[in-house]
Formats: C-alpha cells, sequence, structure tokens
C-alpha cells in the first residue's frame, strides 16, 4: 500500500481552491500554505506563448531526504508510504526545511514543531479523497494506490506518462504529474 | 526567495564557527601533546579548557536554535541521521576534551597518568576532526541545494576549521605572554599555510560549483560574487578573513601582527560560515518566481489585515452603541 | 446533532451547490455538494472560504442611519423600524415633489432576488433601476432574441465538436464550465479562444486568436465574409428559416478577411483558417461571453454578427449546438412576478435612456416581449433587459435633466467601483437626498450613504437559480441557518418597504421561502414546503428539446430567424451586421493616439475576486494582494519597468495607479489592468474612501453616451487609448 496522487496540469487553471481549502482543513495560519500553486510562463513571445500551473505541496518521497535528517524520528514514513510529523517529537531543529528540494515544509510558531501536507490520511482511511482533491473544480487531482498496478491511479500515470518533479535529485516522489 | 535559505541563521552560523574553533584549538594541542612537543605544555590546559567553554558556547546557541528545548535530548533518538551523529560527536568531543582538561589540573590524582592522557588525547582529536567535518557532510545532505554539494565542501570546512584553531592557540600563547616561544613562530607559519590552502580551496570549489553545478549553484555563487552577500563575501571572508592576515603573517612574526591576523582569522571564520550558509539555493520549483508576494510578505500583510479589520470591527461597534 | 443543508453559493452566477454542515445553529463547515450537477463537490477558493465570509468581523449586522456630514463616516444604529420609516417617509416626499421616477436603484451581480426589486418599483412607479447589465451580456441576448426570439446561451459542448470562446474567460471566473470545456476537448471538440490577451483558456486552447483589443467585431464580419463565399454554410437551414440572407451576403462582401487582417493584427490566413474550422465542424457552438459587451459604441453591431454565425451555420437549437433554451413552462419566472403590466405607459417613457438607447430599454422591451408571449407565452424580465442606462441615471443626479433623480436605493452593488467614470459616480451619488445602501460591507459606496443596512448572505438566505430568469430550468436551494444578527435578505427588503407604502396586497409572504413556494407550485409535486422541494427533488429541468422553432416557430415579427432584423430597424438601427469603429482608439480618435500610444484592456475576470468582492476576505486577499497591471516585457524594458513596481495609467479621464505585471500574455502596445480594486483596511473617510480613485481603472474609463453603445448604451471597457509611467517619489 502506497498512497500517491496524480496532479494533470493539462487541467489545472491556478485557481488556487486547493492552497485555500487545504487551509481551512488544517486550520492552518493565514499565511501558512502546505500547497502552493505556482503559474508558469506564458513562456514565448506574444503570441507564440504557452503557460501552465502547477501545484506543488508535499511530494511524499520515498527516499526522503527530511525523514533520513530527521535527528529525533518526528518525520518518518507511515506505513501507507505516506511522509508524516510527529508534532510531539519535532525538536524545532529546522533540518528538515532545509534539506526538503521541494520547499513545502514550514515551521508553526504557534506549536513550535514543523508541518506539511499529511495527504490526508485521515480522509484517506474513511474512503474519502483528500480536501484538495475534493475541492478542484477541474478534477484535476487524482489519489490512489501507487502499488495497486489495476488502480485507477496507476493506470492513467502509464498511459498518460506521468512523472513525479525534479526526479534526478533521487528522492521518489509519490506525486505524479501529467505536464501540459 | 523561498529558495533563500533563511532556515539557519547567525545561531547555527555561531554554533558551526564555535565548535570548529574550539574543535580545531582542541585537536592542535592534543596533536602537539601527542607529539611530546612540551615547551607550551603550560598552557595545553588552558587551552582545552578555552576549547571546552568555546565549544560549549556553540553547542548552546545551538539549543537555543531549538524551538522545543525541553525535548533537546531528541536530538539522539536516531543514530542514522547525519545531525544525531553530530550530536554524538559533539558530546564526544565535549566529554573528551573535558576529561582531558582534568589531566592538566594538579590536585587531580590522574594528572601524572601521561600515557592514559595522550590516549584522551588521541580519542579527541579524532572526536575533533569529526565534529568539523560533519557539517559539511550534513550540508550536502540538501539535494535541493546544490551550492552545497559540490566536491572538497568538507576539506574547505576542515582548513577553515584549522585556521580558526591555529588563530584561537595562537591567541592564547600570547595571553599568556609566550609570545616568545619558538612555537608562536611555528603556528603562525602554519597559519599561513593553512590560509594559503584555504584561498586555494575556496578558489576551486567556487570554480567547481561554477562548472558542474546547476542553475541554482550558480545562482548561490553570483549572490556571493556580485549579489546580496557580496560584502560579507569579499569584505569578510576574502579581504578580512584571508587576504590581510596572510599579509600579515608573512609580513613578520611581531606579536602585533600576529595578533591582528589572528583576530581577523576569526572574523573571517564567522563570515565564511555564514555566507556559505546563507547563499545556498534550493532549486526552484516551475514559476516560482512569479509570486506577486514572498512568504514573509505574505505574513505580514496578513498580521496587518487581520489587526486593521479589528480596529474597524470596534469602528463599526461604536457607530452601534 | 449535525444538520446538512443544500445550500447554494453567491459568490458568483454559477451558484454551486454547497453543503453546510449545522450544529447547533452554528455552521461548523462548507463544502461542495457532489450531487449537485455545476461543481459536483467541488468549491473554488471563494466558495471554500465561506465561513469568512459569513463571520467576518466588518461585516455589517444592524442598521446603521448617518449622522455626520456625507462621507464622513459617522453613523448611528438604529432599529430596523427606525430605518425603514425614515426611507418611507422620505420617499414619500420626494415622490410628491418630484414624481415617482425621482427614485432610482442599482444593482449588483446575483446576490439578490431582482423581480422583488421590481416588483416595488412598478408598484411605487419608477422605471429607474439600473445594473451593469449593458456591460454584462444583455446586448449580446438582446440581439440574439431580436434576431430568433430568445438568447442561444445553452451551448452543449459535451457533444459539440468545436466550441468558440470569444472574449470570456472560463478559467479564471467560473470553473465549472471550464471543466465542461476541457471534458469536451477530450471528448475530440476543438477549442478556438478569441482574446487580445493570453488568458488561462487560451492557454488551453487548440487555437487562439490574439485579436487587437475591440477588434472581435471586424473579426466576426470576416468570418462571416469566409463562410458565405466559400459556401459553408447551411443552405437547407437558411432557405427554409431564415430572412434577410440575400441582404447579408451583400452587406458581408468587403468585409475580407484581409480587410480584418488590417483590424484585427491577425493574419487573414489565419482568420480564414478559423472560419473554416467553426463552420466545417458540425455541431459546433459560440459560448456566452461578456467582453463583448464592452466595446461601447458597436458592442451590439458586433453581438449582430455573431448570431449570424450562429444562424448560417445551422447551429441553431441543435443537438451539440447552441440550444436555446426558452423560459420554464411550469415554474413561475421573474417575469411572471415583476407586475410589469402594473407600471403606467406614462411612466415608461420617462425610463432615463428610453429614447437613445431603445433596445434594452421600454421601447425595445416592449416589441420583444411582444414576440416572445405570443411564441413562449412568456418574456424575459425586465430586470436587466429593461432598465434606465446608468450613464444617463449619473447624469441626471447631478444636473436634474431631463429631470430630478434624488434617491436612490443601491443593493448588493458598489457603484464607484463597478461603473465606469467613477469620480462622475461619485458626484451623482453626493447630490442625491437619499441614499440607501444595503450590503454585506461598509464598501466606499455605503460610506457616502443615509442608511447602510445590513445583508443576509447566502448561508443565510434561501437561493433559487435561474439565470436571471431566463434558463428553463431551476435549482433550489435553502438556508443554513436564520440570518445573523439583523440582517435580512433584500425580498425582506423591499417587501417591507412595500408594506410601508402601501403594496401590501402585491406582498402576501412572508419571506423568501413563501415566495419560492408560490412560484413551484405549478409544476406540481406537491411539497408541503419549500425546504421539503430542495431536500426532495432541488432541480426542476424542463425536457430537453431541440429545433424548437419548427413547432413553435420562431419568437420574432417575421415568425422566421430573422438575418435582417425587423425589430432593430423598427428601432431605428441598422438591421445588419456592420462595422463599427471602436470609439476609444485610434481609428476614431487620431488626434489623441500620439499623446496615448497604449491601448488599454480595462476588464477581465480574475481568480479569487468576484468584480470588486472578497478584497477583505484575508485569506482570498492574500493569493492576489494588490493590483495589476500586465505589461508586455518589451514594453516594460522600454521604461524601465520592473514586476510588482507601481505605474500609472493615464487617460484623458483620469489616472489610476497599479503594480506592474510583467508577462508576455499581452502585447507590447497593450496593457491589461485588472478592475475592481479598492483597499477596505484603508481610511474609511471621504474623499480617499478607502483608495476607491487609487487603483480603480474605472477612474480611468469615460461613459459618455455618445461614446456609449448605440441600441444598448454600453459603455467601452476595452480597447481605450492610454499611456503609463513608473510612479516616481513622492506622486
Ligand atoms: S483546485 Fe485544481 S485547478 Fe485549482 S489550483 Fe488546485 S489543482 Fe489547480
Ligand atoms: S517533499 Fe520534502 S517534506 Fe515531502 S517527503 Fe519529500 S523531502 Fe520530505
Ligand atoms: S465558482 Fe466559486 S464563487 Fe462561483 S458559485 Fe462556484 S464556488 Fe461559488
Amino acid at each position: 500500500m502506497r498512497w500517491g496522487m496524480l496532479i494533470d496540469l493539462k487541467k489545472c487553471v491556478g485557481c488556487h481552491a486547493c492552497t485555500v481549502a487545504c487551509q481551512n482543513e488544517n486550520h492552518l495560519p493565514l499565511a501558512m500554505k502546505y500547497c502552493k500553486v505556482y503559474k508558469v510562463g506564458p513562456e514565448g513571445e506574444y503570441p507564440n506563448l504557452t503557460s501552465y500551473n502547477i501545484p506543488i505541496a508535499c511530494m511524499h518521497c520515498q527516499e526522503a531526504p527530511c525523514v533520513e535528517g530527521c535527528p529525533s524520528g518526528a518525520s518518518h514514513h507511515r506505513e501507507d508510504g505516506t511522509v508524516s510529523i510527529n508534532p510531539k517529537k519535532c525538536v524545532g531543529c529546522r533540518f528538515c526545511l532545509l534539506v526538503c528540494p521541494y520547499g513545502v515544509r514550514h515551521m508553526n510558531k504557534e506549536t513550535g514543531a514543523v508541518e506539511k501536507c499529511t495527504l490526508c490520511v485521515e480522509r484517506l482511511e474513511t474512503g474519502e479523497v483528500t480536501r484538495c482533491t475534493e475541492t478542484c473544480q477541474l478534477k484535476a487531482r487524482h489519489v490512489g494506490d501507487l502499488d495497486d498496478p489495476d488502480s485507477e491511479l496507476v493506470r492513467i500515470i502509464h498511459k498518460e506518462n506521468a512523472r513525479p518533479l525534479y526526479e534526478h535529485l533521487g528522492t521518489k516522489p509519490s506525486i505524479y504529474y501529467i505536464m501540459p | 526567495m523561498e529558495q533563500k535559505q533563511e532556515y539557519w541563521g547567525w545561531l547555527a552560523t555561531g554554533y558551526f564557527f564555535l565548535a570548529a574553533m574550539g574543535a580545531m584549538m582542541a585537536a592542535v594541542v592534543a596533536m602537539l601533546d601527542v607529539l611530546g612537543v612540551t615547551v607550551i605544555d603550560q598552557i595545553y590546559g588552558w587551552v582545552s579548557f578555552a576549547a571546552l567553554v568555546i565549544t560549549g558556547c556553540g553547542s548552546l546557541l545551538l539549543m537555543v536554535e531549538l524551538t522545543h528545548i525541553f525535548r533537546a535530548y531528541l536530538v539522539y533518538a536516531r543514530p542514522k541521521s547525519i545531525m544525531c551523529m553530530g550530536s554524538y560527536l559533539l558530546t564526544s568531543f565535549l566529554g573528551l576534551t573535558f576529561v582531558y582538561t582534568t589531566f592538566f589540573i594538579y590536585f587531580v590524582p590522574w594528572s601524572g597518568w601521561v600515557l592514559v592522557r595522550k590516549l584522551v588525547a588521541v580519542l579527541d582529536i579524532v572526536a575533533a576532526l569529526g565534529l568539523v567535518v560533519y557539517p559539511g557532510l550534513e550540508l550536502a545532505e540538501a539535494r535541493g541545494r546544490s551550492f552545497w554539494q559540490g566536491s572538497g565542501l568538507v576539506a574547505l570546512f576542515l582548513v577553515s576549521a584549522t585556521s580558526t584553531g591555529l588563530a584561537g592557540v595562537l591567541l592564547m600563547l600570547i595571553f599568556f605572554e609566550l609570545s616568545g616561544s619558538e612555537y608562536l613562530g611555528v603556528l603562525s607559519t602554519l597559519l599561513t599555510v593553512s590560509l594559503v590552502l584555504q584561498l586555494v580551496l575556496l578558489g576551486s570549489y567556487l570554480w567547481g560549483v561554477r562548472l558542474n553545478g546547476t542553475k541554482e549553484g550558480r545562482q548561490a555563487i553570483l549572490n556571493m560574487v556580485k549579489g546580496p552577500y557580496c560584502v560579507n563575501f569579499w569584505g569578510g571572508v576574502v579581504v578580512l578573513g584571508t587576504l590581510i592576515p596572510l599579509g600579515l603573517s608573512i609580513l613578520g612574526k611581531m606579536v602585533p601582527f600576529a595578533v591582528g591576523a589572528a583576530a581577523l582569522v576569526l572574523i573571517g571564520g564567522l563570515f565564511f560560515r555564514r555566507t556559505f550558509l546563507q547563499a545556498a539555493e534550493r532549486i526552484s520549483m516551475p514559476g516560482e518566481e512569479n509570486q506577486q508576494i514572498n512568504d514573509q510578505q505574505t505574513k505580514e500583510l496578513a498580521a496587518a489585515l487581520e489587526s486593521r479589520w479589528m480596529e474597524k470591527a470596534r469602528w463599526l461597534k461604536n457607530q452601534c452603541s | 446533532m449535525s444538520e446538512y443543508k443544500k445550500v447554494a453559493c453567491h459568490f458568483c452566477h454559477m451558484n454551486c451547490g454547497m453543503v453546510a454542515q449545522v450544529e447547533d445553529g452554528v455552521i461548523t463547515k462548507v463544502t461542495g455538494d457532489p450531487e449537485h450537477p455545476f461543481n459536483q463537490g467541488a468549491q473554488c477558493p471563494r466558495g471554500a472560504s465561506a465561513l469568512d465570509h459569513l463571520n467576518h468581523p466588518n461585516r455589517i449586522n444592524f442598521p446603521l442611519k448617518r449622522v455626520g456630514n456625507r462621507g464622513a463616516g459617522q453613523f448611528e444604529r438604529v432599529s430596523w423600524e427606525e430605518a425603514l420609516g425614515d426611507i418611507t417617509a422620505k420617499l414619500v416626499e420626494l415622490k410628491d415633489t418630484y414624481g415617482a421616477e425621482t427614485l432610482s436603484s442599482l444593482g449588483g451581480t446575483n446576490r439578490t432576488d431582482d423581480f422583488a426589486r421590481r416588483r416595488f418599483f412598478n408598484l411605487f412607479g419608477s422605471p429607474n433601476v439600473a445594473h451593469t447589465a449593458p456591460v454584462c451580456w444583455i446586448p449580446n441576448f438582446l440581439v440574439e432574441a431580436a434576431s430568433y426570439g430568445w438568447a442561444a446561451f445553452d451551448p452543449e459542448i459535451m457533444n459539440t465538436r468545436c466550441v468558440v470562446i470569444w472574449g470570456h474567460n472560463p478559467a479564471t471566473s467560473y470553473l465549472p464550465e471550464m471543466r465542461g470545456l476541457l471534458q469536451a476537448k477530450e471528448n475530440g471538440a476543438k477549442i478556438i479562444v478569441i482574446d487580445p490577451i493570453f488568458s488561462e483558456t487560451a492557454a488551453k486552447a487548440d487555437l487562439w486568436l490574439p485579436v487587437r483589443p475591440g477588434s472581435d467585431n471586424a473579426l466576426a464580419l470576416a468570418w462571416l465574409n469566409v463562410i458565405i463565399t466559400e459556401g459553408l454554410y447551411d443552405y437547407e437551414f437558411v432557405e427554409e428559416w431564415t430572412v434577410g440572407f440575400e441582404e447579408l451576403s451583400e452587406r458581408v462582401e468587403s468585409y475580407t478577411p484581409e480587410w480584418a487582417e488590417e483590424k484585427t493584427g491577425v493574419s487573414a490566413e489565419l482568420i480564414a483558417q478559423a472560419a473554416r474550422m467553426y463552420a466545417a465542424a458540425k455541431p459546433a457552438c459560440i459560448q456566452w461571453g461578456v467582453a463583448t459587451d464592452q466595446f461601447g459604441r458597436g458592442s451590439s453591431a458586433g453581438a449582430q454578427a455573431r448570431a449570424a454565425l450562429r444562424i448560417i451555420t445551422g447551429n441553431l437549437d441543435v443537438p451539440g449546438g447552441d440550444v436555446m433554451p426558452g423560459p420554464h413552462p411550469e415554474f413561475i419566472t421573474d417575469w411572471e412576478m415583476e407586475l410589469n403590466e402594473l407600471l403606467p405607459e406614462s411612466q415608461r417613457q420617462k425610463q432615463l435612456g428610453a429614447d437613445k438607447f431603445k433596445l434594452n430599454t421600454w421601447p425595445g422591451y416592449q416589441l420583444l416581449t411582444d414576440n416572445m408571449v405570443r411564441v413562449w407565452g412568456k418574456s424575459i424580465p425586465a430586470e436587466w433587459f429593461c432598465e434606465a442606462n446608468a450613464p444617463m441615471l449619473f447624469r441626471a443626479m447631478i444636473t436634474s435633466q431631463p429631470y430630478p433623480v434624488k434617491a436612490c436605493i443601491v443593493l448588493a452593488n458598489n457603484p464607484l467601483v463597478s461603473y465606469a467614470n467613477s469620480r462622475l459616480v461619485y458626484q451623482a451619488l453626493k447630490s442625491l437626498d437619499l441614499l440607501v445602501v444595503m450590503d454585506y460591507w461598509m464598501t466606499p459606496s455605503a460610506l457616502l450613504a443615509d442608511y447602510v443596512l445590513p445583508a443576509a448572505s447566502w448561508l443565510e438566505r434561501p437561493v433559487m437559480t435561474t439565470t436571471y430568469g431566463v434558463s428553463d430550468w431551476l435549482i433550489a436551494s435553502e438556508r443554513a441557518i436564520e440570518p445573523m444578527f439583523e440582517r435580512k435578505t433584500d425580498v425582506d427588503f423591499w417587501r417591507e418597504l412595500g408594506l410601508r407604502l402601501g403594496q401590501a396586497e402585491y406582498w402576501p409572504w412572508e419571506n423568501d421561502e413563501e415566495i419560492f413556494q408560490y412560484r413551484l407550485a405549478p409544476i406540481g409535486l406537491e411539497t408541503d414546503s419549500y425546504e421539503e422541494f430542495v431536500q426532495c427533488y432541488r432541480m426542476a429541468f424542463a425536457p430537453r428539446e431541440y429545433r424548437k422553432y419548427q413547432e413553435r416557430g420562431v419568437a420574432t415579427p417575421s415568425g422566421k430567424v430573422e438575418l435582417k432584423s425587423s425589430i432593430l430597424e423598427q428601432l431605428g438601427y441598422d438591421p445588419l451586421p456592420h462595422y463599427v469603429e471602436p470609439p476609444f482608439g485610434s481609428e476614431a480618435r487620431p488626434e489623441q493616439a500620439k499623446a496615448y500610444p497604449l491601448t488599454l484592456v480595462a476588464g477581465g475576470g480574475f481568480m479569487p475576486f468576484f468584480h470588486s468582492e472578497h478584497r477583505e476576505v484575508t485569506r482570498i486577499r492574500l493569493l492576489r494582494p494588490y493590483p495589476r497591471v500586465a505589461i508586455n516585457p518589451e514594453l516594460a524594458k522600454k521604461m524601465s519597468i520592473h514586476s510588482n513596481e507601481w505605474v500609472w495609467i493615464e487617460t484623458p479621464t483620469g489616472r489610476v495607479k497599479q503594480q506592474a505585471f510583467v508577462t508576455s500574455a499581452v502585447a507590447p502596445d497593450v496593457i491589461q489592468a485588472e478592475r475592481g480594486w479598492w483597499f477596505p483596511e484603508k481610511p474609511t473617510v471621504d474623499p480617499e474612501l478607502m483608495g476607491v480613485f487609487e487603483s480603480n481603472i474605472n477612474v480611468c474609463l469615460d461613459d459618455d453616451p455618445d461614446t456609449c453603445d448605440e441600441a444598448c448604451g454600453s459603455w467601452c471597457t476595452r480597447a481605450v487609448m492610454c499611456r503609463i509611467r513608473k510612479v516616481g517619489e513622492g506622486d
């Protein structure tokens, strides 16, 4: 079992609904975003242009620098493959913020612990989709089990040749993107 | 913006600097001790005591940096992580240096056990080298910050630490008015060599990253040589921290020169760590540069808006009373 | 215990269905309703922030009465009783002195049930209700209605081969629509986007036509030319069901792609290629959009050309084409609720603008209604489709010409930000004897009011979605909670004001639900309450029928689809598509072109805001904190402007500043400024009025009636000559 997600950049319009819905779901401080969305481009010269949007949150790396680097064991892999942080163990050394190549971790000043996207595991466990998937008007997101070759998720990943972001870093992310 | 390294600031810089300086001070005397150089042995105890205090201060900075000091013991929890390994190295170094220092207290029963002392000295050297070397390995863990992944980062840290350690010992010699001893000359020669080496390694490190590095690696170098950190880099690291002390140490072995050189080397060591920590940009996410405001500005705006809404709420309420 | 209420979002027209979780009368969570056909469980960022909006500390919660000078920001809380009593007394006095037409109303889009407003106004006797309708779909709708008896605004994009998106950017405005579009694309439909800006929607298109701002009309004419000269039109349909094809062919003969190339900046080849793509696809459709209503003069001429395109390609009311819904046959529509018949002819004639802009005022509306009633049995509502012309209304407020307009009730609208020529609007509002504003917030316009009344938002009111009363379906949603504090719905407001003015017999219902229940009754579902309908049925869609003209005929005077519109002709307008030069372009004003070398596009919705709303919802605001003007890198370089630097935007009418957004999405000689900007955090006193003149692009737009669309009075927000410069120290 390994939870994973697929984000279809052909569909995403960069509306930030996922950003906001996630903030509400997780009761985040106003300025803290587990999921950011960047607009790429337009690249080229008017009128020969291309542009797309890309949401970025924790990639739930299998070879996670944050987990490897965490001295206290607060950052860890769950059995379902997601990377999780135990706030009771976090000492606040911020080493994980330094080593995460995707820049998706945040120090929550209120709790003194580091936080990031949880892939809504509590929701996944009750059969719901993640909040960002639910709220996406464009249906650009899919969640599922990457270990199950018959899952809808794996099927689309193969069909669309979806790839993780910055594979060359070798972190083996569990988030895949359909490139535009 | 967010690619900048803003997570480890002055506290971490201070820790790396003090730990390196303390460790190499201790290593220098331990080495001399093991080699049987006895002329200045009256200050071995004092130097290693100073190393203990300096490194101790460094580790305090490290503790202060944690958000949960009372859980600090958890930094020993996962020996597999490099940071945890660093904690063990630090602790062993502090312990060994403490023990080593006690050999120089005359009323301590074991103060005469020379062989044991030398054995402790050897262990201390190992711990000190480890302590000096691991930050380079630690930073190299950041896969998205390719500036730290050039080959030779470890060597660079080692050489810089050696310079600061030598500078520390030099200052102690002078403090104890041993400036007449021939070792002042030896140490300052060593310092000269170390500084030359430092200059060469620094240059080749930056060249290496420039040639083989990624976009963000090259950006880090630009930040250092032309960008926001160029004053620290050129002024602090290169000129004040290396070239002037090099000149001074070549010029003469006189006390004022030596004091000046040593003090500048320390400043240089501090700036070296500061710029190297700061400059390492993270690989940027596609489109990340297009944000209208960065995280810090977002935080400030959020706070400003919220407090303004409260003010307006009071205004609206006053109309209603 | 948790209750789940089926509510509908009012933050934009989409009215996405939501589920509100209510615990002991407090809403704890609002999520998308998975059973709702539009959003299918999703929410945009506004919808996802519903609770921030509901519980915001700056919401207006009690009626306020002005105590200091107008604009001084001094109010005192009064009871509803007192506020309504005062307003009634003042209205009676003004009506006695100046006549009923002295009362006007300005409305916003879709937070309200505007049949109630019109019912009140008809009973009161004033024809002077206005919205931003002339720049928001109404010209397109009415021109279509004049050509074929209703608008074909329900394109079946799921079954189509080609979708034309004309001056519309659903990727930043109506996301459920965008989802449909991308699905259509997956189904194999070709997407053509016509937009001077490389919009988020254009980025996903198969073909993007980067027209020069304001030149859409020329493009449409050239498409007609290509399709007719190359014989790509639907012979059979044209032959059997249309009149005026000969005249049309003759008319468009000179509008060749080469002619259009010069106007649009798009190569003749690409124009022809796109026209062929559209005409060859069977079926194809042109989606609704509002940018084409915002050209000022020539807006409805452009709409005529697009209507003709839909007709001659044979896409009218066919599966996968431009489906023309018509009114719902059963439930009581907005039109039926308005009591237009009670407004005397003498008062109709006084409608401001009716003598100049005749299509969307009583003269045109009457003609259209006669035809629609003949064919459909019902007409379109007078709200939106038959209104006073706002630029004329503001001028009447200031000059008392042709007669004094002394009172205005503003509901769900912030006219200082949403109408062109903001400084004139300001002058107009300040000339009034009575200004009442009902809103969620203390807006700049509300600051000028004599009474500010607290409005209930969508979680506190039932919502019935009927697309301004012109769809053949409805979706019903309930309230999650009773209005908080002393907030009220607009229906409550109009009713209670009506009761005080002797309209009691026309307001037999106690609340919104009773009215909605009354309106639903003819469907015959025998539900005991409105809530029961919501819980059990929620929707009523008329059975989909195509080619309804075959059985019903066409709601035009000729009974045919009119390529040459007899209604327009009768009103004194050119009945055929024709070219009109954009009123603020270099073609029309060559003498200004030198001083103002750039072209301003002052419109376009953008996430996460809806018009001038949501600036005070912190979470939303942080996504787009400051106004941005899009500038091409080449231009930015020339003027040494960097991203996020403040830039003055100047036209002969005014200047405002916005932050530079350097992007190649705009052409080097075009800039696009964001609209709707004011700053709720800024000082609340006149004349600063929360920065309403600082970045609000409407300050730069002229609404001189002579530059407005001939038939509908639309003012120009696109293709306006302008210049920019960097904001310097101290200016
Ligand atoms: S909600 Fe969907 S479309 Fe919007 S930004 Fe997120 S992933 Fe993209
Ligand atoms: S994206 Fe960052 S935080 Fe998430 S698992 Fe990978 S390294 Fe850790
Ligand atoms: S698109 Fe957003 S604002 Fe519009 S109705 Fe849907 S959730 Fe509400």
